[in-house]
């Protein structure tokens, strides 16, 4: 009887126990958590979420980044965070991207090129595929192999917002302003290089002024004759060593700031010989022909560069012959390019040769051109390294052990203890006897 | 090498070679007043051959019908549109003719239109001094052809630049004598020539 009674209280404490163990999953469901309880969410819903977590003071939160978070509600992470909740956060198990970078350290950096209608040219380095949109629609996709180190695209004037986005990370792209150009001054003889230069410059959106030699006292003049200066050029372009009136200005244009381009044997012209990148050697025909669309400069005749500068840098060859080499002079920098009879290629090109010669000539041009840097932008809606943004905000992610508990989520252990408990309940009378 | 290299168009129908003084006569001229590095002598060059596009500048003239073929007229539309500058002038001085008509057409089908070419456009002070536009030939003069004196010349114009240049003034006849004979002349009648040359050249 004693036994009996024993094990009846024994029975009842049980039962009394899972109730008890039933009752506090309940209230766990329907409550939030309270304090000493960390709050889980997933940025996907923080807009949502924000609210409640800011009004309930939690005192730990930690967030899921399985989605871009927009700076807008990084800002409000760090604002929760200064209110007193400790908040961290981590990147996604899952694999988003090909590589397997979920949350790749993604930073781009657009620039203009400093020609009339240029592209935008955006450096971007990140570990998983990078795809880059405007406000219209998606522009472009780099993919990564191992990792992207320093890729640039090039793409047209965007619509709207410039953005990026690989894996879980989205940045949003400042593109400065077009900077405002100064003409380019072209000197040199008369002649077909002069005539297709300026075209072609021309053609591409440059303001183009000339002093081209005709005869002794005689120049053909497109534009005026004023002061060489930065204020009024952004580069000259010596097209052979007739520099004739502007030889005087040259180098100190080039020192304050102004480009200078040197083609065929321009550098051998006394006026820039102690500026130019290398010496102008003896002219050479080209080996071929035929303009090849790949490669159509190895069609030119060519002073190759020789005798190069310690602190020029090579740019291009074609095969032994160092072809395009430059160098800074001041605060100004000097091209030189040994091709000559450039013309010929828009004239004897192929199907694509004009536009070809022209974007070729405005590179070249826009590689020296003295431009006024635009106006620094500090728009808060431009960021380019996001993650960068979020460590620096919120510190770098943590790893949250994963038994952790949460609002709406129940300890692993309880299931298992009320079941227990009812099953030893239910043994303990069976064992007895009673019904 | 030679910066400047006449060059004179042979087409397949008409007579292309009416004015075959002309070509050293206005080399002459370039070589006498400016500086520029022309070769001594000029190229005849067909108007359907690749061997155009290495002359950015042509001359055309004659006294009969010009009927391109469709390899000319593609090949001097694709010369004009990368930049060539062809320089047409009718021999016969005479706007009825039938080189003026049928040159018009053509030169329409392969490149454009020809319109009045201003004569305050920068071709009459490229080099020398023309203010009255282009200067008046012994031909027009004496009422020869259409007895007309004729302003202004004609142009086809790629943007702000001429592709085409059109003259019924009958240069080829008044320029197509040997160059040692400019001595007999009080004024050198090449002068506009070399503006020609100049503009080309630079433009």
């Amino acid at each position: 009887m004693e036994r009996a009674s024993r094990d009846a209280f024994m029975e009842r404490a049980l039962r009394a126990l899972s109730f008890a163990l039933i009752a506090f999953a309940l209230w766990r469901l329907f409550t939030a958590a309270g304090d000493g309880d960390v709050v889980r969410v997933r940025s996907s819903s923080l807009a949502r979420d924000l609210p409640s977590i800011e009004s309930a003071r939690t005192a730990a939160l930690h967030v899921e980044m399985d989605a871009a978070l927009p700076p807008a509600e990084r800002d409000a992470l760090v604002a929760v965070a200064h209110a007193g909740t400790r908040v961290t956060w981590s990147a996604p198990r899952a694999t988003l991207s090909r590589q397997g970078a979920a949350m790749p350290p993604l930073a781009a950096v657009a620039e203009r090129a400093r020609e009339p209608g240029g592209p935008v040219r955006i450096a971007v380095t990140s570990a998983a595929d990078v795809a880059f949109s405007d406000g219209l629609a998606a522009l472009d996709t780099v993919r990564a192999t191992a990792a992207i180190r320093g890729a640039t695209v090039s793409v047209g004037e965007p619509s709207g917002a410039l953005g990026a986005v690989s894996g879980a990370v989205r940045a949003f792209i400042r593109v400065p302003a077009a900077a405002a150009l100064h003409p380019v001054l072209v000197v040199g003889r008369a002649g077909w290089e002069a005539k297709f230069a300026v075209a072609a410059l021309e053609e591409r959106g440059w303001t183009v002024e000339a002093r081209l030699f005709v005869a002794p006292g005689a120049d053909v003049t497109q534009g005026s004759r004023g002061a060489i200066d930065t204020s009024r050029y952004a580069v000259i372009v010596a097209l052979d060593t007739t520099l004739g009136s502007v030889a005087a200005s040259v180098v100190r244009f080039v020192r304050q700031g102004g480009g200078l381009v040197l083609l065929a044997g321009a550098a051998n012209a006394p006026a820039v010989r102690a500026i130019a990148p290398a010496r102008a050697g003896a002219r050479r025909l080209a080996d071929v022909r035929a303009f090849d669309v790949a490669e159509p400069v190895n069609a030119m005749a060519l002073y190759p560069l020789e005798g190069l500068r310690g602190d020029a840098v090579p740019l291009s060859t074609r095969g032994a012959l160092l072809t395009v080499a430059a160098r800074r002079e001041g605060a100004g920098r000097v091209l030189q390019a040994g091709f000559d009879e450039t013309w010929r290629w828009r004239m004897q090109g192929g199907a694509d040769a004009v536009a070809a010669h022209r974007a070729w000539w405005s590179r070249m041009v826009a590689s020296v051109a003295a431009a006024p840097l635009p106006p620094a932008d500090e728009s808060p809606a431009a960021e380019g390294a996001p993650l960068a943004r979020l460590v620096d905000a919120l510190g770098p992610a943590v790893a949250i052990a994963p038994d952790a508990s949460g609002p709406h989520r129940l300890p692993g252990w309880l299931l298992p203890a009320i079941l227990l408990c009812l099953l030893a309940e239910w043994a303990s009378r069976r064992w007895r006897g009673a019904r | 090498m030679s910066d400047f290299t006449f060059c004179t168009v042979q087409y397949d129908s008409g007579d292309w070679d009416s004015a075959p003084l002309v070509p050293a006569n206005l080399i002459d001229s370039v070589a006498r007043y400016t500086s520029i590095s022309v070769a001594p002598t000029g190229v005849i060059v067909p108007l359907g051959s690749a061997e155009l596009f290495k002359y950015p500048l042509a001359y055309l003239t004659g006294h009969l019908p010009v009927r391109f073929s469709e390899l000319e007229r593609r090949t001097l539309g694709e010369y004009c549109g990368r930049g060539g500058m062809l320089f047409v002038d009718d021999h016969n001085h005479d706007i009825d003719g039938v080189f003026h008509k049928s040159a018009h057409e053509e030169i329409a089908r392969a490149v454009g239109p020809l319109k009045e070419l201003p004569n305050t456009h920068a071709l009459y002070s490229s080099f020398f001094k023309f203010d009255d536009g282009p200067p008046a030939t012994t031909h027009e003069l004496n009422g020869w052809g259409d007895n007309l004196v004729h302003k202004h010349l004609l142009a086809v114009m790629r943007g702000d630049r001429i592709s085409v240049l059109y003259s019924s003034k009958d240069y080829s006849s008044e320029w197509g004598y040997h160059p040692d004979n400019k001595r007999f002349l009080s004024v050198d009648n090449t002068k506009f020539g070399v503006n020609i040359v100049v503009y080309a050249l630079t433009r």
